[in-house]
């Protein structure tokens, strides 16, 4: 179906508003960021083709998080992603303007890595419950309406990740 | 997972209602494992915001991009799928500016007969008084007992 301009504006609203939360949530689930790339363009051009077909509008954010879950599961099924698989940046392509930045910049992708990897130790419930709570802004009533969950599970998982984490990063510290 | 760290948890993820909040500050005032749990707790909300990525420019530009090639997709694909309809939509249009214009012409050519048949009757007229007026007087003689039955006075 041809599109007016209206939608094409309504899109770029809804992807303005959407796309960091959706791009974390997909980056951190799968560690992975040529793929999540492609899953978040799938994602959002399949929005603009439906686009007339979701009748509630409000319920948008979570149409979007239910086909980026499904396309998140279905890309892990396939791969069956490694614990230990993320992306580490090589501090020879950090882009650094100053030497007194340097430490900070290094420090930086240090806590990145460390929470990336304690992430991808963590079960997929426990991690995808942080990150939705965390990266993509979401309340626990909404997490616990995606996940099809009751919120005590939520606020239970949320602090068994955050536990791991704390002890990780005060590991670091120490 | 106890009471107190459950507070805690609530408060740093912006849920916890204004009510409870005393109840929290009691908490911390008086329990040093509290305390111990907040900062914990607060330090992991700072490197956890410090890991937020970027949304990349190269796939914004991609996928808007790809919107514009959609659209343009969309409508030959309209037109791919609904050819026969189209087909008949544009004979049906045809057809109807053909009739209306033959029902004009049509009109048209009823008048101009119209206009032609009675100049032409009005010709005829003409011819005929015409022929009329230029005919010798006519006499009608009767037979031999009445001389004369019809005389014309012209």
């Amino acid at each position: 179906m041809t599109k007016s301009a209206k939608d094409v504006v309504e899109f770029t609203l809804l992807f303005n508003r959407y796309k960091t939360q959706v791009y974390n949530y997909v980056v951190k689930m799968i560690s992975d960021t040529m793929t999540a790339e492609d899953i978040v363009q799938n994602v959002f051009l399949k929005l603009f083709e439906r686009m007339d077909t979701i009748r509630n509008k409000n319920s948008i954010r979570y149409w979007i998080f239910t086909a980026v879950r499904n396309e998140v599961y279905m890309f892990i099924r396939s791969k069956k992603v490694k614990a230990d698989q993320f992306n580490v940046i090589d501090s020879d392509e950090l882009e650094v303007e100053s030497g007194e930045d340097i430490s900070a910049q290094v420090e930086l992708n240090e806590t990145k890595n460390i929470i990336m990897q304690e992430l991808n130790k963590m079960p997929n419930e426990q991690k995808e419950v942080f990150i939705l709570k965390e990266y993509s802004g979401f309340s626990y009533k909404e997490i616990s309406a995606l996940l099809k969950i009751n919120e005590g599970l939520v606020k239970s998982r949320l602090f068994k990740a955050r536990q791991k984490l704390i002890g990780r990063l005060s590991s670091l510290v120490n | 997972m106890d009471e107190t760290i459950i507070i805690i948890q609530t408060y740093f993820d912006g849920e916890l209602e204004k009510s409870s909040e005393p109840h929290l500050f009691n908490l911390l005032a008086q329990d040093e494992e509290a305390r111990n749990y907040f900062r914990q707790l607060s330090e992991l909300k700072k490197s956890v915001n410090s890991a937020v990525e970027e949304f990349p420019y190269e796939l914004e530009e991609r996928i808007l991009s790809s919107l514009i090639t959609e659209n343009k997709n969309s409508v030959f694909s309209f037109f791919r799928t609904n050819l026969i309809p189209a087909f008949s939509l544009v004979v049906v249009i045809v057809l109807f500016v053909l009739v209306y214009i033959f029902s004009v012409e049509l009109r048209d050519y009823k008048s101009r007969v119209e206009i032609i048949t009675n100049v032409v009757k009005t010709q005829n007229e003409t011819i005929e008084l015409l022929i009329n007026s230029s005919l010798p007087p006519v006499e009608v003689q009767a037979g031999w007992e009445n001389e004369i039955i019809i005389k014309t006075n012209l």
